[in-house]
């Protein structure tokens, strides 16, 4: 048998390279593709990596093939890191423009020579939004208000004055080392309490990290008046962690206010958008900070301003009011003995204007009394002489008629004298009848034999009783 | 004479009452020197408590203006 003809690997290999080389030499192509085993050599600036295309249902690849990127290409890559805040790396769908190589002993692969950032940015933007999406209809806690968000962290109340800070950032951050300055060395003489909780604050890969160190500093128990999440602008790539849902969700459900200070140029991080106040950078954090607590003080300041004009105020008021009352009494007091005054002299005037008055009248009446006395003697004169004069015409008359009374009665009696007298009656035929010297009027002693005297007009007849005769009670028959 | 529970709002109270009384004519002349007299005693109170007070919140106020200033 002949022998078989036959080639060198090399030679073949040389073959394809001429075929490849003649058929895509110089040419460049667009690709859509998927990043696989990526591998980076920093000190040569070289990425490996493997280009893929999945089924469109399904992970299932259906498509492969060898990449590399160095010199102008890798270049281009780390813009793309740059500008799109995405690290080249495994998993990432991008369209890039290569090359097709070949090489005797590597094979057949692409050079990457540019990377699109827009599309790239445009992903990116998609993937966000539906992150940012899914945080909202996930967790009742984050809300959308108009282009921002309200989360529990951002509503709640920063404390008046942040004292005691937790930061979480890498441990060579620059960034954080202007914070920690900036917070130090504020004009202000504020004392910072500053935790640091370091870990690795890129690469999507790394949230787990990142949200431990949060579980931890809620752990500690410390009462923070802040977290502080700091990553420096220094390296402008990879900030996609800050777009990791459930970084997102942690911090818009963690129980003390967020502050982050996050460098980066691009749009503000899902991050930004759920803490409670998002800065620029580190150190715009830390004046934020400072500003708050600067705000704080200003009000105490201008409380104590206050304070200072109401009691000065209210100082003055005091003294005017106390003045006021010391004049108004004195015044008034003064016033009073015044009237007082007044009114003793008045009554003065009264006592002496009336006593006169009183006295007047005394004198006056006095006048007038000796004035009558003055007259009535001389009229109890007149009016006893009168009253003499009339008692002696009373006397005088009343004497003549007693007596010529009398004398009438006189005559009556010495008339009726005369008709009784024994003469008359003897005359009349009476005579009178004596025993032993006297007269009598009865019989009773006399009895016959007895002497007895009868005297007459002109005799007396001596005789002696016969006989006693008795009248019977019956009257004398004359 | 002072009492120690006279208060500046007692002490301004009782000076105003007595203010009253005097301008409205209702005090006698026998108790007039003696209200005077307490009322002179209720404003000496009165501007001595002033003063110390105004003494002593000037001293507080530029202790805060001084801790203010460090």
């Amino acid at each position: 048998m002949e022998p078989q003809q036959y080639i060198r690997l090399s030679a073949l290999n040389d073959m394809i390279h001429d075929t490849i080389s003649s058929r895509f030499e110089g040419q460049r192509f667009w690709v859509l593709a998927d990043i696989t085993n990526h591998s980076f050599k920093a000190d040569k600036k070289i990425h490996y990596f493997e280009l893929v295309e999945k089924a469109q249902n399904g992970n299932a690849i259906t498509a492969k093939m060898m990449g590399k990127s160095w010199g102008g290409g890798a270049v281009r890559i780390e813009e793309f890191e740059k500008n799109t805040g995405q690290t080249f790396t495994n998993n990432l769908h991008v369209l890039v423009q290569v090359s097709v190589d070949y090489h005797p002993l590597y094979g057949l692969s692409v050079s990457v020579l540019d990377i699109d950032s827009n599309f790239m940015l445009g992903i990116l933007e998609q993937q966000r939004n539906a992150t940012l999406e899914r945080l909202v209809r996930e967790n009742d806690y984050i809300l959308k208000e108009g282009e921002g968000y309200s989360t529990y962290n951002s509503r709640l109340q920063l404390a008046a004055v942040i004292q005691r800070v937790a930061v979480i950032s890498s441990s060579s951050s620059a960034g954080n080392e202007d914070f920690r300055h900036t917070m130090q060395h504020n004009d202000f003489g504020y004392d910072f309490q500053i935790d640091d909780y370091y870990t690795v604050v890129q690469g999507d890969n790394n949230a787990k990290l990142f949200l431990n160190k949060l579980i931890e500093i809620y752990n500690t128990g410390i009462p923070y008046d802040a977290v502080v999440i700091n990553r420096g602008g220094g390296s402008q790539s990879d900030f996609l962690i800050f777009d990791n849902y459930n970084i997102g969700r942690a911090v818009a459900k963690f129980p003390i206010p967020v502050i982050t200070g996050i460098g980066h140029q691009k749009n503000v991080s899902i991050a930004d958008l759920m803490a409670h106040t998002h800065t620029k950078t580190p150190t715009k954090a830390a004046e934020f900070i400072i500003a708050h607590n600067r705000s704080f003080e200003l009000g105490i300041l201008a409380l104590q301003q206050n304070i200072v004009i109401k009691s000065q105020q209210l100082f003055h008021v005091h003294y005017k009011e106390l003045s006021e009352l010391k004049n108004a009494i004195s015044r008034s007091a003064r016033e009073l003995i015044q009237l007082h005054g007044k009114e003793l002299i008045r009554t003065n005037h009264q006592i002496i204007s009336s006593s006169r008055a009183v006295l007047y009248g005394h004198q006056k009446k006095l006048m007038v009394t000796a004035h009558q006395l003055a007259q009535s003697p001389r009229m109890l004169f007149e009016r006893q002489k009168n009253d003499l004069g009339n008692i002696k015409n009373n006397i005088k008359n009343a004497s003549g008629e007693y007596l010529r009374h009398e004398k009438l009665d006189l005559e009556y009696h010495q008339k009726s004298i005369q008709v009784m007298s024994p003469q008359n009656i003897l005359r009349k035929g009476y005579a009178i009848v004596k025993t032993n010297g006297k007269i009598i009027s009865s019989a009773g002693n006399i009895e016959a034999g007895h002497e007895i005297e009868v005297i007459m007009k002109d005799a007396t007849l001596k005789s002696t009783v016969k006989e006693k005769i008795q009248y019977d009670g019956r009257k004398t028959n004359l | 004479m002072m009492e120690e529970k006279l208060t500046y709002e007692s002490a301004k109270s009782e000076l105003t009452a007595i203010s009253k009384e005097i301008e409205s004519e209702e005090i006698s002349v026998d108790q007039l020197a003696v209200k005077v007299k307490r009322a002179s005693e209720l404003i000496e109170f009165c501007q001595a408590k002033l003063k110390n007070t105004e003494a002593e919140v000037n001293k507080i106020i530029s202790g805060m203006e001084n801790s203010g200033n460090q």
